[in-house]
């Protein structure tokens, strides 16, 4: 019975794609360049006053359907934690979304060259008095849910020769955690810098420090892609080295920034 | 408060979803439960009581996944507001089928006897004596499942439909306004749900008197 429950299924599920046609030839011929991200991650992307969809990303995934020529770029929403599910579904053609480059995500996907720093960053009270990740000992720390900050607090508590008190707390949204924050829940929120500079700006009781260690490499912000699609992948990475020589990166990440961090940025796919 | 106006257009979606979720959900359901009640052949008892058995065994944030990422294997290409519909449907009727079973059931037995010594067919004593005192009892338990199925409309957002909680996470993603946003958002639903439970109420007094003055009339 069991048997017949999972042929049955496996039938059910097998009118996958097989067809492996070039993946930038695809998005030519269909004319759209669409990308998966979450709606509400300032500010990469997130919903203005009018409901309408923009940041970072949005910019950047304009610029790029622009030089791809005659594509129109199409933001998709999705749900972050099954994205590369998603992608793998075919909701989109590439992860636009403001995603760090991670072992564990590579192990799954291809990144393209950097396009954004994603150096960590903790935040805290500003009347906690934590100046730096080696007085977080005894404290209580955490980090987004699946987010590469996770395994920072824990090399970052073997660096120091500390331990955090209970476990690291994860959670969903940062915004969650920013309101937990404030009602004494915890004492360090890690996540990436400018997401978190992009909170404190609101708010005057926290503060960001830097979050950095030499037990992790620089991180940075990719696209990613299926890994069969290498052609799409290096057609958007020529223009990304375009995009960076001729100033236009540099200028989108003054407008949603406050300042550009092109210069960290390698010409080099994040790999391991 | 003054993001009131960003939170409507995810208000009607949240409206639409559960008004035509519970709609489609009762037109499949109630027929079902009444079918069940009468204990049909064996296949039928088997299929529905395992249908019911998934939805109540399994949680909604697993069927929406599940109607998410399992249709479009299947080659049923729908907008994830319409996977919504589907997998509130898919939830609301499991219950229902309960429901219209259990008020079924909860007509005494007189009833029936009653109508054949009067001569009534099977079909006619079902329709005109049965369904109608069913239908009373299953008011209650349905503005129940309907306030449970407009809250279970929230957990949508996973799937991006732009409903008010994920308007009000939209909202919360650019101000940052956390406490705010939920106490906000809670409003709207609690006004929502009262709505709909005093329409029921509306509906309970109004077949009730009806019912009655019926049975008056025939004494």
């Amino acid at each position: 019975m069991f048997k017949l429950f999972m042929t049955a299924l496996v039938a059910l599920l097998l009118p996958l794609n097989f067809a492996k046609a070039d993946a930038l030839s695809n998005v030519k011929s269909s004319g759209k360049l669409i990308f998966g991200l979450e709606a509400g991650y300032k500010p990469f992307e997130f919903l203005d006053e009018n409901n309408k969809l923009v940041g970072y990303d949005i910019d950047v995934g304009s610029e790029i359907g622009k030089r791809l020529g005659g594509v129109t770029p199409t933001p998709k929403d999705t749900n972050w934690s099954t994205v590369i599910q998603s992608l793998y579904n075919g909701d989109f053609n590439l992860i636009l979304g403001g995603m760090t480059a991670t072992e564990e995500r590579y192990k799954r996907v291809n990144f393209s060259y950097p396009y954004m720093d994603a150096s960590s960053g903790l935040l805290v009270m500003k009347n906690s008095g934590i100046k730096s990740p080696s007085m977080l000992g005894g404290k209580v720390v955490s980090a987004g849910a699946g987010t590469p900050q996770i395994n920072q607090l824990k090399l970052a508590a073997k660096e120091h020769s500390i331990s955090y008190k209970g476990d690291i707390k994860t959670f969903d949204k940062d915004e969650v955690a920013y309101a937990a924050m404030r009602s004494g829940r915890l004492d360090a929120y890690a996540s990436t810098l400018v997401s978190l500079l992009a909170f404190a700006q609101t708010s005057d009781d926290v503060t960001v420090i830097p979050f950095t260690s030499k037990m992790w490499k620089a991180e940075y912000t990719a696209m990613a892609f299926k890994k069969e699609d290498e052609s799409l992948r290096s057609a958007i990475n020529q223009i990304i080295v375009d995009m960076k020589n001729d100033g236009t990166l540099a200028s989108l990440q003054k407008k949603w920034f406050g300042q550009s961090f092109v210069d960290l940025l390698p010409n080099e796919a994040p790999t391991w | 408060m003054e993001q009131m106006p960003r939170l409507l257009p995810g208000l009607i979606i949240t409206i639409e979803l559960s008004l035509i979720g519970f709609l489609i959900a009762t037109i499949l359901g109630v027929p079902l439960g009444v079918f069940r009640a009468y204990n049909p052949p064996i296949i039928f008892t088997f299929i529905i009581d395992l249908y019911v058995f998934v939805v109540r065994g399994t949680p909604i944030l697993v069927q929406i996944y599940a109607a998410y990422f399992l249709l479009p294997l299947m080659g049923i290409k729908l907008s994830p507001f319409w996977i919504g519909i589907v997998a509130l449907t898919f939830n609301s009727a499991g219950y229902q089928i309960e429901i219209a079973r259990a008020a079924i059931l909860s007509i005494d037995n007189g009833q029936y006897e009653g109508a054949f010594s009067l001569g009534l067919g099977k079909m006619r004593t079902l329709l005109s004596i049965i369904l109608p005192q069913a239908f009373l009892r299953m008011l209650p338990p349905m503005a129940n499942e309907m306030s449970n199925l407009i809250k279970a409309s929230s957990v949508l957002s996973v799937i991006t439909v732009f409903e008010l909680h994920k308007a009000a996470n939209a909202i919360i993603s650019d101000t940052f306004k956390f406490l705010e946003m939920l106490f906000a958002q809670a409003v709207l639903y609690v006004a929502f749900v009262v709505l709909m439970t005093q329409l029921s109420i509306y509906l309970e007094k109004r077949i009730g008197t009806r019912l009655q003055i019926k049975n008056f009339s025939q004494r």
